[in-house]
Order: structure tokens, then C-alpha cells, then sequence
């Protein structure tokens, strides 16, 4: 039983997660077992932490309802397949520390015999990082980073972490390089992986583990007059130069350290508001988010077979993900013609179904599946549907709605949005609870995929529709013969194959 | 044939009712009925989902109902009892194919549960058990 440690960190992190969770919704193939996310964030207040931890808390029921004592070989490509625990959050809260100065003790430095250390210390940290407030990370200082981040190895969490490693284990770190608390925390984390001389338990298989990373080049900008008027303390018109000397910096110091390095970020960026951290820094998800979630998929299937370094056929590997296309608007046109690509318009299928059809069906009490399947009265009224549910309408549309977003000058399009009605309201919604307003006719059925219609057959007196239930309903009686561990495991294999079969019916991919 | 029949009486041609009269009546009855509940179930209920509903397996047994009175009522007029139009027909053949109208619903519904164990997407009309 294999596991990934996912150390995401910083906004970036959380994001990458976010749309990782989404991505495995749709069951695309993980070579793993389990994956155990570690959220790695002195900004516990975030908001893009809280969406994150929000979407995989309903994943992970949704999983758990459908999964729970199945062996992991069973139900592969299924939707929710792989298990993501809820994410562990390393207790590193920057209102505990207050300032850097107040952190480090900097008025004990005073003290005899200590003014070299303080006079170094004055060399490395201006007076505005000394000051710097650490509640809301490190905004874009990695060098301030880099000592508060230290102190995530003594967290209880990491030590959990330490204790539960096993030998074919692995860990990826999710991290962007142009900001603070990425930038930080991930040449960090690396030496402590592989420091041959840490106490920490599993030392040697965690020393010996596989280790890859994502390093998240710049992809958005934020609004500069914030940060020229000092509402803000990010500045993005460095983050070219951040990133450079990063880059530098991992090629003489990490290349060593890492087996899979994969390099994602658009030269098209986004623009996005200027917020210190906080609730507030809710950014809309982006497309290199996805494609940073997708190296972790790829991460997976690299030298599946190894297991430890020495395993490995070649010490590192770099990796950088390319369109097929350039395009400012990406579909699934765009994108490598494999597998994935039907996977993504069956999940797209799959939540249609969910939010606009699947209620009615529950509540049918002739309807020959939900019979077949003896779906008690009120089933849809029950935890399950409404997580189903939840996951659709609160976290999944919202999700496709940022990817399109007018901030991005690069929009990830695959669907026709124009399904969502209160698009406007999720929009402006912070909480991020208010669910789509989703309608589908029989006729927006057929052109769901942005420049790929499905099939369509039908005649003068008949008219072709894609019939959900009349597919399930076919397949309901040989799902009874699987003799499934129950209700959800039953309901969740129909809705699987059956949409597979429209799929493949409906779409030449 | 006549106890099944026991709503009928005739005074005059009992014996051409008893000869064949009863048996035609009767083979129209579950002939039709038969072949209706056959496309509902079978031939319709296994392929598509579009007649699934109380309604339409209402109208499936109105549509039958109507057909055995019709076809009764023109098979035993012309071709057992010989009548040359509509206008000399007995009143017994237009209450026995009204009989037979009845006969046609009731065996529909009681049928119904029996051949809905054969479909896929009917099965669980016009009761749910």
C-alpha cells in the first residue's frame, strides 16, 4: 500500500491542491493508494487554504461512502476513486510568532557577545522584514520564510509524518518560486528530506525515498498600485527576478536532492487583486494550477516500479508541460489527445447528471435503476446525494467558472458555461457556499463540450436525447449481479459505466 | 366459455354464441391483449424508457380496450352472426363486445403484473412490487 506525502505550500499550494482533488474526482488513474496531503501555511486564515481544505472534507466523504473497504485494485477510473485524506496542516501559525523580530528574539541579540550574530542578522534582514508581521505568510520574502519555515519540522504533524513513512512511500512538494512562503519552504523541506544526519524517525527511508517537485513559475500579476500606495506588500513586478535568482539557487543547490523536478507558468499572465494573505486572498483557479496538479499524475507513473532512489534508472529528471496549440482560450482541443480527455468530458457528463437530473430520478419512485438498486425513499435527502451534490454544484461548476475567468488571459474552456445561470453570484460570492444555478435542456445536451458536439442521431417523427436513466436502467440488473458492498458503491458503479457508455456513444475522442 | 362470459345473455342465438361466438370473443380479448401488453413490456419496456409511466401504460390499455370492442364487435356482427350492416346488428353483439371491452381492461391490468417481471424499463408499472 503505496503513499504520496503531498507537501503543498503557500496560496499556489492550496490551489494546486483544489484543483488536484478535482482532477481525481473524475477518476484520472493515480498510481498510488493513498494520497496524504500537507498544507504548509503560516496564513492559516486563507482563503484559498479554507476553499481547499473545504473541497477534499467533501471529496473525502464522498470517497469514503463509496470506497470504504474496498480493495484498491477494484473500481479503477472510477469517479472519487482515489483516497485523498484531509489534509494535515502543519502548525505553523504566524500569529503565534508575531513579528520576525519578536520570533527570533532579536532584543536578546543586545547581549554581550552577540553583536556579531546581530550584526549578521542586520546584513540578511532589512528593517521592514524585521517588522514584517508573519500571520499572513511571508509576502513574497522567502528569506524571511526560510526561518520561520524551519520550525514546521518540530510540528506534530511532521512528526506524525515521519512515524507513518514506509518504504514505498513517496513525496511531492507543490510550491511556487516567485513568492515567500513557497519559495521558502521547498529548498527547506528538500534538505530536511535528505539530511543523513536528522533524528527524525524513517530517517533512512526518507532519505532514500523518491522525491519530486513542482515549482510553480509566475502566472499572475497583482494590481501594482496597492503595493505602490502600501496597501499591499506584494510587489509583482519582481517576480521575474525572484524567480531567476531561484532558479540559480536550485540549480546549484537542489538538482541533487530531487528525483523529478517538473516546471509549470505562463508567460500570459493573470491579473489578479493585491491581498496580504487572509480570507480575502481568494484567487480564481488557474489553468497552470491544473497542469501543476497534473504533474503530480505524472510524478506518479514515473519509474512506477522504483521505490527507493538507488531504484531509480537516472538520479533527476526535469519536466515542463507544453500546449499542443497556443491559444488564449484552451479546450480540450488543445490538449494532448489521450485518455484524459474522454475521462474529463465523462466526469463533465457525470455532473450534469448530478446537479440537473439526478434528484428528479431519486425521487421517482417507479423509475426502474433506482428500484433495481433498492434505493430507499428519501434517498435524496440522504449525506450521500447531498455530497454528491454539494461537490457539483458548490465546488465543481465554481471550479470551471475560475478557470474561464476574464482575469486570466490565458482561459481554460472545456465546456460551455452558459449552462450556469447565476454566474455573476458565484462570482462575487466570498464564502464560496453559494451553489450553481445549473439548466440543461435535451438540446444543450449535445454541445456541452466547447467545439466538440456529441453525436446526434433521431428522425422527422422521433428526436435523438441523451437518456440517462434509460442507460442506467439497462445496465441496473447486471450491476445487482456484481453483488456490491453497497447502496453507494452500487449507484456509483451504474452512474460509471453507464456514462462511459453514453460517452463512447455520443463522442468520437 | 359461457360461465366466463356470465355477464352476457342472449335469448335467441345461444347457440352460434356457443358454438363460436364465445370462442371468437375470446381469442380477440387475449389475442389483443396479449399482443399490447407484449409491445409494452417487451418489445417498447426493453428498449426504451419513453412509454415508463403510469399514463402511458393507461393509454396502452385504453388504445387495447377500444381495438378488442371495435374488432368485436365487426367479427362477430359480419363474420359469425353475418349481419350486412351496422344497422341490423342484435343488441347482444354490442353489449357482448362491450363485455368484452371490460374484460379487456381487467385482464390488461391483471396480465400487466405478470408480464412486467419481463421489462427493463417498465418494470415497475403500473403498481411498484
Amino acid at each position: 500500500m503505496s503513499k504520496l506525502y503531498l507537501f503543498v505550500i503557500g496560496g499556489t499550494g492550496s490551489r494546486v491542491l483544489s484543483s488536484l482533488a478535482m482532477l481525481l474526482s473524475t477518476g484520472v488513474r493515480a498510481n498510488v493508494d493513498k494520497i496524504i496531503p500537507m498544507i504548509i501555511d503560516t496564513d492559516i486564515n486563507n482563503g484559498d487554504v479554507e476553499k481547499c481544505r473545504n473541497i477534499i472534507k467533501t471529496y473525502d466523504r464522498i470517497h469514503e461512502s463509496i470506497y470504504n473497504g474496498v480493495d484498491a485494485k477494484e473500481d479503477k477510473g472510477y469517479f472519487f476513486r482515489t483516497k485523498i485524506y484531509p489534509p494535515k496542516e502543519l502548525n505553523i501559525s504566524g500569529t503565534d510568532y508575531g513579528t520576525l523580530k519578536e520570533m527570533v528574539d532579536y532584543d536578546s541579540l543586545n547581549a554581550k557577545g552577540h553583536e556579531k550574530t546581530k550584526s549578521f542578522f542586520d546584513l540578511l534582514y532589512n528593517n521592514e522584514n524585521k517588522d514584517m508581521q508573519l500571520e499572513k505568510g511571508f509576502l513574497g520574502n522567502p528569506n524571511v520564510g526560510s526561518i520561520v519555515l524551519k520550525n514546521v519540522v518540530e510540528s506534530k504533524q511532521f512528526k506524525e509524518f515521519t512515524q507513518d513513512f514506509n518504504e514505498d512511500d513517496r513525496i511531492f512538494v507543490v510550491s511556487s518560486i516567485f513568492g515567500g512562503t513557497g519559495a521558502a519552504g521547498f529548498p527547506l523541506l528538500l534538505n530536511v528530506f535528505r539530511n543523513e544526519e536528522s533524528s527524525m524517525n524513517n530517517r533512512n527511508y526518507i532519505n532514500n525515498a523518491i522525491i519530486g517537485g513542482v515549482s510553480v513559475l509566475p502566472y499572475f500579476q497583482v494590481d501594482v498600485d496597492k503595493f505602490n500606495t502600501g496597501e499591499s506588500a506584494i510587489n509583482s513586478s519582481t517576480f521575474i527576478t525572484k524567480t531567476k535568482a531561484a532558479l540559480s539557487y536550485y540549480n546549484k543547490n537542489l538538482k541533487q536532492l530531487i528525483n523529478a523536478m517538473f516546471y509549470v507558468g505562463d508567460t500570459k499572465s493573470s491579473n489578479y487583486e493585491n491581498f496580504d494573505g487572509g480570507i480575502e486572498q481568494k484567487n480564481p483557479s488557474n489553468f497552470i494550477e491544473l497542469t501543476a496538479a497534473t504533474s503530480v499524475l505524472e510524478f506518479l507513473d514515473y519509474e512506477p516500479n522504483a521505490s527507493t532512489i538507488n531504484d531509480l534508472t537516472r538520479s533527476t529528471a526535469f519536466f515542463e508541460y507544453g500546449l499542443e496549440s497556443d491559444s488564449n482560450t484552451i479546450s480540450l482541443d488543445n490538449l494532448k489527445k489521450d485518455a484524459s480527455i474522454k475521462q474529463f468530458i465523462r466526469n463533465h457528463y457525470y455532473n450534469v447528471y448530478v446537479s440537473n437530473f439526478m434528484q428528479a430520478a431519486l425521487e421517482n419512485p417507479k423509475l426502474a435503476w433506482r428500484n433495481e438498486i433498492g434505493l430507499p425513499t428519501n434517498y435524496e435527502k440522504q449525506d450521500f446525494f447531498k455530497n454528491l451534490h454539494k461537490f457539483t454544484t458548490v465546488y465543481y461548476y465554481r471550479w470551471l467558472l475560475e478557470l474561464a475567468s476574464d482575469r486570466h488571459n490565458r482561459k481554460f474552456l472545456p465546456f460551455d458555461l452558459s449552462i450556469i445561470l447565476n454566474q455573476n453570484e458565484l462570482i462575487k460570492d466570498i464564502s464560496g457556499q453559494v451553489p450553481a444555478n445549473v439548466s440543461v435542456d435535451d438540446k444543450k445536451l449535445f454541445t456541452l463540450v466547447t467545439g466538440l458536439p456529441a453525436n446526434k442521431g433521431g428522425n422527422f417523427i422521433f428526436k435523438d436525447k441523451i437518456k440517462f436513466d434509460e442507460i442506467f436502467s439497462e445496465m441496473s440488473k447486471n450491476i445487482i449481479k456484481k453483488q456490491l458492498n453497497s447502496k453507494e458503491r452500487m449507484l456509483n458503479t451504474m452512474l460509471n459505466e453507464g456514462i462511459a457508455k453514453i460517452i463512447d456513444q455520443r463522442f468520437s475522442v | 366459455m359461457e360461465n366466463f362470459y356470465f355477464l352476457f345473455e342472449s335469448a335467441e342465438n345461444w347457440e352460434t354464441w356457443n358454438e363460436k361466438g364465445f370462442l371468437i370473443g375470446m381469442l380477440i380479448l387475449f389475442g389483443f391483449t396479449f399482443l399490447f401488453l407484449t409491445l409494452y413490456y417487451i418489445i417498447f419496456g426493453r428498449k426504451t424508457d419513453r412509454y415508463a409511466s403510469v399514463g402511458k401504460w393507461f393509454l396502452f390499455g385504453v388504445i387495447n380496450l377500444l381495438l378488442v370492442f371495435i374488432v368485436t364487435l365487426l367479427v362477430e356482427g359480419f363474420s359469425v352472426f353475418a349481419y350486412d350492416g351496422f344497422d341490423n346488428f342484435e343488441f347482444e353483439i354490442w353489449s357482448f363486445s362491450l363485455i368484452n371491452m371490460l374484460y379487456a381492461f381487467v385482464f390488461y391490468f391483471l396480465f400487466s403484473l405478470v408480464f412486467k417481471r419481463f421489462s427493463i424499463h417498465s418494470k415497475f408499472y403500473p403498481v411498484k412490487f
